[in-house]
C-alpha cells in the first residue's frame, strides 16, 4: 500500500497513456473493419494523453529522470555544488509554484470553455496542469527537506545529482 | 453601436504620444491571399498613423491561433486574431448559428447579412465579452463535398467516412447530411485520403487545387454545406484605448482588407473551377432542399444557441432575397 | 533585453536543471517581466494546446512498441538473427552489435533504449570472448546511433511536426542514412579487429540452410518494419496510427507466436513508456513554449537571415550546419536538440531550397553522432554507466567509431540523390 501511494503518479499516468492506446487501436480497427467512425475518439484519446504527460512529468521529476547535465557542477569544490544545489532547489521551488498558481488561473478561466469535439468544459484538461505541477511544488519542497536535513548531518553527499 | 462606448475623446496633443504594438496572428500561409490582405492592412495603418498603431502579421500559426487566438483577445493581450466566427461562438453560441449550414447561395448574401440589425447585435454582445470585431466579412468561398462519386441526395452518403476539422459544428453537420464524420487534423487528411482511411473531405475548390486532391478524388457535389469565413478580432479594451481616430483607421483598414480579399476570390473562382474541370474534376448540382431539410435540426441541438435564432437568420435571409 | 530569455536558458542547463525547466522558466521571465502585454497564465495555455496534437500520438506509441519488443521475444530473435548474418565476420560480436542496432532500428526508435539494452546484453558477452570493455563499450554507444534514423524513430516523427514534412517520406528516406551509417562502422570495426586480433565468433560463414531457419525463426521480427511501410504505403491507417498498429502486432506476437509475453510484464512496459513519453513530450512542451518568446521577438528570423548573409552556398552552409549540429549533440539529448534547434534551422534550408526530407535526416544523423561524442554525448553516458567504463578510456576507444560515422554524415549530406532515391520513389 505504501508503496502504491510513493508511485501514485505513475500509475495515474500508466491508467491514462492505457486508455490512449486502446482507444486509437479500437478505433482503427472499428473503422477498417466495420467502417464505424467514432467521432470523439481523438479528442478523448489526446485528452487523456495530456492527463499521462503531466502526471507522469511529476513522476519522473520526483525520480530525477528529466534530461539535464550535472557534469559542470561537478566540476566544481564539493561547497560550492552543494550552495548550487540548494538554489537550484530554490529555483524549481519558485518555479513549478509559479506554474501551479498560473494553472489554477489558467483552469478557472476555462471552466466555461468547450471542447472542440465533445463540447465538454476545457477544465477537465486544464486541470491536468494543476495536478501535475502541485505534484511537482510537493516534491521540491521534499528536495529542499532533504537538503536541509543533509546540511545538519553535515557529511551530507551529493544529493542533488540529476541524470 | 459598440462605438457609443468610446471613453471621452482623447485630446489631440495625447494623440501624438500614443503609440501602441500589437501582434497579428493568424494560420494561414505567407502565399495565400488573405495574408498578402492581412500584410497589406497592416502597413497601410502604420503609414496613415505615422507609425503609431504598430502591427506585426504572424503568419502560419506561429503565434497562437485558434481558440488560444481567441483567449489571448479575451484576455486582453495586444493581440489580433484572424479566424473563423465559430471560435468567437465559444462566448457568444449565436456566432455559430451565423455561419451554420446551409444558409448562404451566393457571397452577396452573407455580405448583405452583416449589414443588418441582427448581426450588429451580436457583433454588440461579443464586444462585451471583450471581442471588437473589426470585420466578419472575409470570404474563402463555399465548402462542397469533395469524394469519388456524384452525390444529389442525403441518402447518397450513408456510409461514407468524410475527413471533418476537429469541431462539434462540422461533426453534427456531417452527420446530419448523412456521413460518418471522421475528425482528423489537415495535416493527416491527405495521407488518410490517399489510403482511402477516409472516403472524401470536405472544402473549397480553392483547397482541392493547391492541395492537389484531384489526383485522389474527382467528383464535386456542391453541397454549399458552409460558407467559409473568417473575422478579425481585436480586445474590446485595447481598442477603445486608442485615439478615436485611430481606431477609426484600423477599423476602416481591416474592412478595405476583407473587400479586396473578397473581389479577389471572387475573381478567382471561376478559373480555379476550370482548372479543377480540365484535370478532370466534375461537378454536380445537389438537391440542397433535402440537406437543409436533414441539417436544420443542428441548429436546434447546438449547444448555447439561443432558441429561435434559425427563424431569425432565415428571416433575414428571406429580407436580403426579396430585395 | 530580447536575448535574456536565451542566456537565462543556457545560465540554468549549466546549473543543473533540466532542460525543460530551464526553458520553462525563461519563457516565464520573458512573459512575466519583459513582454507585459499578455496575461502571463495565457502561456499555460500553450503546455496544453503544443500537447494536443494527434501526431504526437506516434511517440508513445513507439515507445511503447519498442519496450514490448523486448519483453515478446522479438530483441532476442533479432539477436540471433544478427549472429548469424555477422558473426564470422572479423571483429564477429563487435560486428554483430552493430547489426543488431540495425536490425532493432527497424522495431524501435531510441539510441538511449538501444544503446543501453545492448550494454546489458552484448557487452559482457563480447567481454568473455577476449573484446577489452572499453572497446566494446565504444561500438555499442557509436551503433546505437543507427537505431532512431531507421524507421520508426521518435526524432523522425519530431522532425516531420515541426518541419512540416510526410512522415512516411522520412520514414522511407531513413533507411538508406542507417544502413550507411552500419556499413561505414562495420568497415570501421573490421580495420581495429584485424590489428588487435580480435576473432571471429563462428568458424566459419553460416551456411545458407542455417541462415534460412534463423529466418523463419526471426521472420515475425523482421517482418514489423515491413508491416509498418506497407501499412502507410497501401493503405490501411495514418502514419500516427501505424504506432497504435506495432503496439497491438508486439502484443499478439508475444503473446500468441513466441508465448513469451505475459501481463506480468505490463506494468514494466507502461512504466517504461510513461517515463520515455513524458520526459520527451515535456520537452517538446517546453520548446514550444520557448519557441512563443523567440517567434515573438523574431529570433529564428534574425538567425536564418544572419545564417544566409554569411552564405549563400549550399555546401559551405551545410557544412556550418554540420558542425553547429554536432557540438549541439554534445551538450543536449537528440531529441531536445532536435527539437530545439529545428526550427531555427529549417527556415534556412527552405531558403537555399535544399529538400527538407534530405535535411531532416542530415540534421538526424548529425545530433546522433554527438550523443557519442565526448564530454556531454547522451549515448556515451548510457554505456559508461551501464558498463562501467571511464570516459577517458572510452574515448581512447571510440574515435575511430566516430570517424566512420562522419564518413557516413558527408555521404549523407552531400549525396542528395541516394538519400532521396527511396523516398521519391516509393510516396
Ligand atoms: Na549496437
Ligand atoms: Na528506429
Amino acid at each position: 500500500m505504501k508503496a502504491f501511494i510513493k508511485d501514485i503518479e505513475l500509475y495515474i499516468s500508466s491508467f491514462f497513456i492505457s486508455i490512449t492506446v486502446i482507444i486509437v487501436i479500437v478505433n482503427v480497427l472499428l473503422r477498417y473493419l466495420f467502417a464505424i467512425g467514432v467521432p470523439w475518439a481523438v479528442e478523448m484519446a489526446t485528452i487523456c494523453f495530456i492527463w499521462s504527460i503531466f502526471v507522469g512529468a511529476s513522476s519522473c521529476y520526483k525520480k530525477k529522470m528529466h534530461i539535464g547535465i550535472d557534469l559542470v557542477t561537478r566540476t566544481m569544490p564539493p561547497k560550492v555544488e552543494k550552495a548550487i544545489g540548494v538554489l537550484v532547489n530554490l529555483i524549481m521551488l519558485v518555479l513549478t509554484g509559479s506554474l501551479f498558481y498560473l494553472s489554477i488561473v489558467l483552469t478557472y478561466n476555462a471552466v466555461g470553455k468547450p471542447t472542440n469535439v465533445m463540447g465538454i468544459s476545457s477544465a477537465y484538461v486544464n486541470s491536468s496542469l494543476i495536478v501535475g505541477f502541485g505534484m511537482m511544488t510537493i516534491h521540491t519542497i521534499g528536495f529542499l527537506i532533504e537538503d536541509y536535513k543533509m546540511y545538519f548531518k553535515k557529511n551530507f553527499t551529493n544529493g542533488l545529482d540529476s541524470k | 453601436g459598440a462605438e457609443d462606448e468610446a471613453p471621452a475623446d482623447v485630446a489631440d496633443e495625447k494623440v501624438e504620444d500614443f503609440s501602441i504594438k500589437i501582434q497579428l496572428s493568424h494560420v494561414f500561409s505567407p502565399k495565400d491571399q488573405l495574408s498578402i490582405e492581412m500584410a497589406n492592412a497592416a502597413d497601410i495603418i502604420r503609414e496613415r498613423t505615422d507609425g503609431a498603431v504598430d502591427i506585426q502579421v504572424f503568419d502560419s500559426g506561429q503565434l497562437p491561433v485558434y481558440k488560444e487566438g481567441l483567449e489571448q483577445v479575451v484576455r486582453g493581450a495586444n493581440f489580433i486574431s484572424v479566424e473563423d466566427p465559430s471560435y468567437v461562438g465559444d462566448y457568444v453560441p449565436d456566432f455559430v448559428a451565423l455561419i451554420g449550414p446551409m444558409l448562404y447561395e451566393t457571397y452577396e448574401e452573407y455580405a448583405a447579412m452583416m449589414e443588418t440589425a441582427l448581426v450588429a447585435e451580436l457583433k454588440e454582445r461579443a464586444a462585451e465579452e471583450g471581442i471588437k470585431i473589426l470585420t466578419l466579412e472575409v470570404m474563402f468561398g463555399f465548402r462542397n463535398m469533395i469524394t469519388d462519386k456524384e452525390i444529389v441526395t442525403p441518402e447518397d452518403m450513408e456510409g461514407m467516412l468524410i475527413r471533418v476539422p476537429n469541431s462539434q459544428l462540422w461533426i453534427e453537420t456531417l452527420g446530419a447530411m448523412g456521413a460518418t464524420a471522421t475528425p482528423l487534423p489537415w495535416n493527416e487528411a491527405v495521407p488518410a485520403l490517399r489510403q482511402k482511411v477516409v472516403h472524401g473531405i470536405e472544402g473549397s475548390a480553392t483547397t482541392m487545387l493547391h492541395h492537389k486532391i484531384y489526383e485522389m478524388l474527382g467528383h464535386v457535389s456542391m453541397t454549399k454545406h458552409f460558407l467559409g469565413t473568417a473575422g478579425v478580432y481585436i480586445n474590446t479594451d485595447v481598442f477603445y484605448s486608442m485615439p478615436e481616430k485611430y481606431q477609426k483607421i484600423v477599423q476602416e483598414e481591416f474592412v478595405a482588407a476583407a473587400r479586396r480579399n473578397n473581389e479577389i476570390l471572387i475573381a478567382n473562382n471561376e478559373d480555379v473551377v476550370n482548372q479543377l474541370k480540365e484535370k478532370g474534376v466534375k461537378f454536380n448540382e445537389v438537391d440542397a432542399d433535402a440537406f437543409r431539410a436533414r441539417t436544420s435540426v443542428v441548429f436546434e441541438t447546438f449547444e448555447g444557441l439561443t432558441p429561435g435564432i434559425y427563424d431569425r437568420i432565415m428571416g433575414e435571409l428571406k429580407i436580403i432575397r426579396g430585395n | 533585453m530580447a536575448w535574456l530569455p536565451a542566456i537565462t536558458v543556457f545560465l540554468l542547463y549549466f546549473s543543473s536543471i533540466p532542460i525543460a525547466f530551464a526553458l520553462i522558466a525563461a519563457s516565464l521571465v520573458f512573459f512575466a517581466f519583459i513582454n507585459v502585454g499578455m496575461p502571463v497564465d495565457l502561456i499555460l495555455q500553450r503546455f496544453v494546446t503544443s500537447a494536443t496534437s494527434f501526431p504526437l500520438l506516434a511517440i508513445p506509441f513507439f515507445i511503447m512498441a519498442g519496450s514490448i519488443m523486448n519483453y515478446s521475444g522479438i530483441s532476442s530473435r533479432l539477436m540471433k538473427m544478427a549472429e548469424v548474418m555477422a558473426g564470422h565476420l572479423v571483429g564477429g560480436l563487435a560486428q554483430v552489435n552493430v547489426v543488431l542496432s540495425t536490425l532493432m532500428g527497424g522495431v524501435s526508435g531510441s539510441a538511449n533504449a538501444d544503446a543501453a539494452m545492448q550494454s546489458k546484453i552484448l557487452v559482457p558477452e563480447m567481454e568473455k570472448r577476449g573484446f577489452s570493455r572499453p572497446f566494446a563499450a565504444a561500438i555499442t554507444a557509436a551503433s546505437s546511433a543507427i537505431a532512431p534514423v531507421i524507421p520508426p524513430g521518435i526524432t523522425l516523427i519530431i522532425y516531420s511536426l515541426i518541419a512540416n514534412v510526410s512522415l512516411g517520406k522520412l520514414f522511407i528516406g531513413g533507411y538508406v542514412p542507417g544502413l550507411i551509417m552500419a556499413v561505414c562502422l562495420m568497415i570501421a570495426v573490421s580495420i581495429v579487429s584485424k590489428r588487435r586480433g580480435y576473432k571471429p565468433t563462428r568458424e566459419k560463414r553460416a551456411t545458407f540452410r542455417e541462415i534460412m531457419t534463423q529466418l523463419k525463426e526471426s521472420a515475425w521480427a523482421l517482418f514489423l518494419p515491413f508491416g509498418i511501410i506497407a501499412g502507410l504505403r497501401f493503405g490501411m491507417f495514418t502514419p500516427t496510427e501505424a504506432g497504435a498498429m506495432a503496439v497491438l502486432f508486439g502484443v499478439l506476437v508475444g503473446f500468441f507466436v513466441y508465448k513469451e509475453l505475459s501481463w506480468k510484464h505490463f506494468p514494466q512496459i507502461l512504466k517504461e513508456t510513461v517515463q520515455g513519453t513524458s520526459t520527451v513530450m515535456l520537452i517538446i512542451i517546453a520548446a514550444s513554449v520557448f519557441g512563443l518568446y523567440l517567434t515573438w521577438e523574431r529570433i529564428p528570423h534574425i538567425i536564418a537571415s544572419s545564417l544566409l548573409d554569411l552564405t549563400q552556398n549550399r555546401i559551405l552552409m551545410l557544412m556550418l550546419i554540420n558542425a553547429l549540429l554536432l557540438v549541439a549533440g554534445m551538450f543536449l539529448e537528440g531529441g531536445a536538440a532536435l527539437i530545439i534547434l529545428a526550427p531555427l534551422l529549417v527556415p534556412v534550408a527552405y531558403g537555399l531550397g535544399i529538400d527538407l526530407v534530405h535535411f531532416g535526416l542530415i540534421l538526424i544523423v548529425n545530433i546522433m553522432i554527438g550523443g557519442v561524442t565526448p564530454p556531454f554525448g547522451s549515448m556515451m553516458f548510457t554505456t559508461c554507466t551501464i558498463c562501467d567504463v571511464k570516459i577517458a578510456d572510452f574515448i581512447k576507444e571510440v574515435w575511430p567509431f566516430i570517424i566512420a560515422l562522419l564518413v557516413a554524415l558527408m555521404i549523407v549530406t552531400y549525396w542528395p540523390a541516394l538519400i532521396l532515391f527511396l523516398p521519391n520513389l516509393l510516396m
